[in-house]
């Protein structure tokens, strides 16, 4: 314990920069007190100073044992190498603002779009019990691309009837938006207006009350609110259940709410969810929607029993569907339709969707960006080193090892990664918000914000590419057997590898800047293209009902 | 020991601490007076070595320091042996007897 205090003490004094004043003071102090007694002796001032140093020792070696134990020596050194490291880097400040801004762009935009196809294609909804078993019903033609199976209700309990076997629970589901209260506090809620067994189908724990299901009876005119519309709404209050809410035409008791994070399983989050008998009821539907065909606006949600292969399934359910109650072809011809037991998540339907291949189209764009920013801070460092070559060559002439001047350079581009790094999670917390906005529906895929691992990779990928861009110009600048005052550095004959990086740096710059520039002419083109009105003067408008 | 031989190594943190116990609150400079003047010529102590062995034994809490004023008017760094250091000295004190006899015995089986 007394070690690591001591060593702790030692590292304080380091990194803190103290000074030696204390010791100077002491031993001056020291050969004061042994000066007076050779004066006392008898001696001249002169004669008493130079026997006081005699009999002191060495003052200068005493000072320096004392700062090296006051201190740790390595520590020293490291805090030293920063030191001049940062002010390198300030007075150079706009090659280090370019190095950093470019870098924490390349790197920042590639971890955001990353993370967006992450939190869209690989991250299973939130609190879903058992997700790869929860499966979103599709549906395509021999040949076609699938897309959500639209039914009717009867359709949805033929279905059921039909894979009893294969499926423990299936729902029907619409989305919708409701309106919420009334005159000018009214807002729009997000609902899933759905049958039966959709919480057994997801197997959701809820936060608050008891979540409709199978086995319990439905009870019409029951809502259940997200966490967020509990937050929001109600204060997060402990007597929520039971309280009253005007929703549409009708009013609504809370049941239940659902846990935090969980907005649904589709992209577009929910704030609500209402059982299909009441929206029936409130008027949404006319007499006989159970079993019109013309009420075809459900889609479906099942949930696989234990150990059942998805393929068989499918094929039942093909056949199944087949059999039931169709809604027909326009030319009366009798087709099949193929079902797809596809992920639960949106995104991952099969056959893919716009979104996932425009963030797909966006991730490689990122890529490039992040590969040339390299490239271009390569080349930046690169020259700076260049420039250093006359400071490195004195520092060698007075004396400095290799092995010093590489510990000098890797500190600089250690602090340079550092600041990059920064940087590079400031956008990917501001920009990745921004980037979801923009592409994605007003609310979808909003959640836990930074996700820890997405900090830890962009830390690491953003660390990584600024050490090994700062090394390799340190690596060649030191390895310099030229490293002699008065001798250019630069290099004589052309090199393979450098003329190989800018060729690539090229190859990779020209087709980003034409997509850029065809990216631009398609936006041009779509802004002039003529509705035959002036949309300028042509408002939207929404009822709250 | 012969006249004006190097202080042992090792043995300066224990005459310090053991200098402190028995003179109280001193300067460097104290000290230092005070270790030649028990070994009596015998030592010749590089007065210089003091003030890393002062700090060290700080560093490890067996002393503590606070700036006063010397006999001379100056301002100086005064040393006083904290309990940590008493029980410290104690130990010290026990090491080194072992280590006396432990020599003698050897010296004298020799013999």
């Amino acid at each position: 314990m007394t070690g690591l205090r001591v060593l702790l003490g030692r590292a304080w004094a380091s990194l803190s920069g103290r000074r030696d004043e204390r010791v100077i003071e002491e031993i001056e102090t020291h050969l004061a007190l042994l000066a007076d007694e050779h004066r006392r002796r008898g001696l001249s001032d002169a004669e008493a100073r130079a026997a006081a140093r005699r009999d002191f020792g060495g003052v200068e070696p005493a000072r320096l044992e004392w700062i090296r134990q006051r201190r740790l020596p390595s520590l020293d050194a490291f805090a030293q190498d920063v030191r001049f490291a940062a002010r390198r880097l300030a007075a150079d400040r706009v090659s280090t603002a370019a190095a950093v801004g470019i870098l924490a762009l390349g790197v920042g935009s590639t971890v955001v779009m990353a993370d967006m196809l992450d939190r869209l294609l690989l991250r299973p909804p939130e609190h879903v019990a058992d997700p790869d078993r929860v499966r979103r019903v599709y549906t395509h033609l021999e040949g076609g691309r699938p897309h959500a199976l639209v039914t009717f209700y009867a359709g949805v309990e033929h279905l059921r009837q039909g894979l009893s076997a294969d499926l423990s629970h299936i729902t029907a589901v619409m989305r919708e938006e409701i309106g919420f209260g009334r005159g000018p506090q009214a807002s729009r809620f997000r609902a899933v207006t759905h049958s039966g067994c959709y919480f057994d189908v997801l197997g959701l724990p809820p936060h608050r009350g008891a979540l409709p299901g199978c086995s319990r009876a439905h009870q019409p005119d029951t809502v259940v609110i997200g966490h967020a519309v509990w937050q929001q709404h109600f204060g997060s209050r402990e007597d929520v259940l039971g309280r009253t809410m005007r929703l549409g035409t009708r009013t609504y008791t809370i049941v239940a709410v659902t846990p935090p994070g969980f907005t649904g399983v589709d992209t577009e989050p929910a704030d609500i969810w209402l059982p299909l008998e009441s929206r029936a009821d409130d008027g949404l539907f006319q007499e006989g929607w159970r079993t019109e065909a013309s009420y075809a606006i459900l889609q479906v949600l099942a949930r696989l029993r234990p150990g059942v292969d998805i393929r068989a399934a499918e094929a039942r359910a093909t056949a199944v569907l087949n059999a039931g109650p169709s809604l027909g072809w326009a030319d009366g011809k009798t087709r099949t339709s193929y079902v797809r037991l596809g992920d639960i998540a949106p995104a991952r339907q099969p056959g893919g969707t716009d979104e996932v291949r425009v963030s797909l189209g966006i991730a490689a764009v990122s890529a490039f960006v992040l590969l040339i920013a390299c490239g271009n801070v390569g080349n930046l460092l690169f020259v700076r080193g260049l420039r250093r070559g006359r400071e490195l060559a004195v520092k060698t002439a007075l004396g400095a090892t290799r092995g010093r001047l590489f510990r000098e350079l890797i500190v600089e581009a250690a602090l340079l990664a550092l600041l990059a790094t920064a940087t590079a999670l400031a956008l990917v917390h501001w920009g990745g918000a921004a980037l979801r906005a923009l592409l994605l529906p007003e609310g979808a895929l909003a959640g836990a914000g930074v996700d820890v691992r997405l900090v830890i990779v962009t830390i690491l990928v953003c660390a990584t590419a600024t050490l090994v861009l700062g090394l390799l110009p340190a690596l060649r600048l030191v390895a310099r057997a030229n490293l002699t005052p008065g001798r250019s550095i630069v290099r004589e004959r052309p090199s393979l590898l450098l003329d190989s990086y800018v060729a690539l740096q090229v190859a990779l710059s020209v087709p980003l800047l034409a997509g850029a520039a065809l990216f631009g002419l398609s936006l041009w083109r779509a802004a002039q293209v003529d509705f035959g009105m002036k949309t300028s003067r042509v408002a939207v408008v929404s009822t709250n009902t | 020991m012969p006249p004006g031989s190097e202080v042992p190594y090792g043995t300066l943190d224990l005459l310090v601490l053991k200098t402190l116990a028995s003179l109280g609150v001193q300067h460097g400079f104290g000290i230092a007076r005070r270790i030649e003047q028990v070994a009596d010529g015998a030592l010749a102590l590089n007065q210089g070595t003091i003030y890393p062995a002062l700090l060290r034994l700080e560093q490890k809490g067996w002393i503590a320091s606070e700036w006063g004023t010397s006999e001379n008017n100056r301002r100086a760094r005064f040393y006083s042996i904290t309990k940590r250091g008493v029980k410290q000295l104690a130990e010290e004190e026990a090491n080194w007897a072992r280590t006396v006899a432990m020599v003698n015995r050897l010296l004298d089986s020799r013999s």
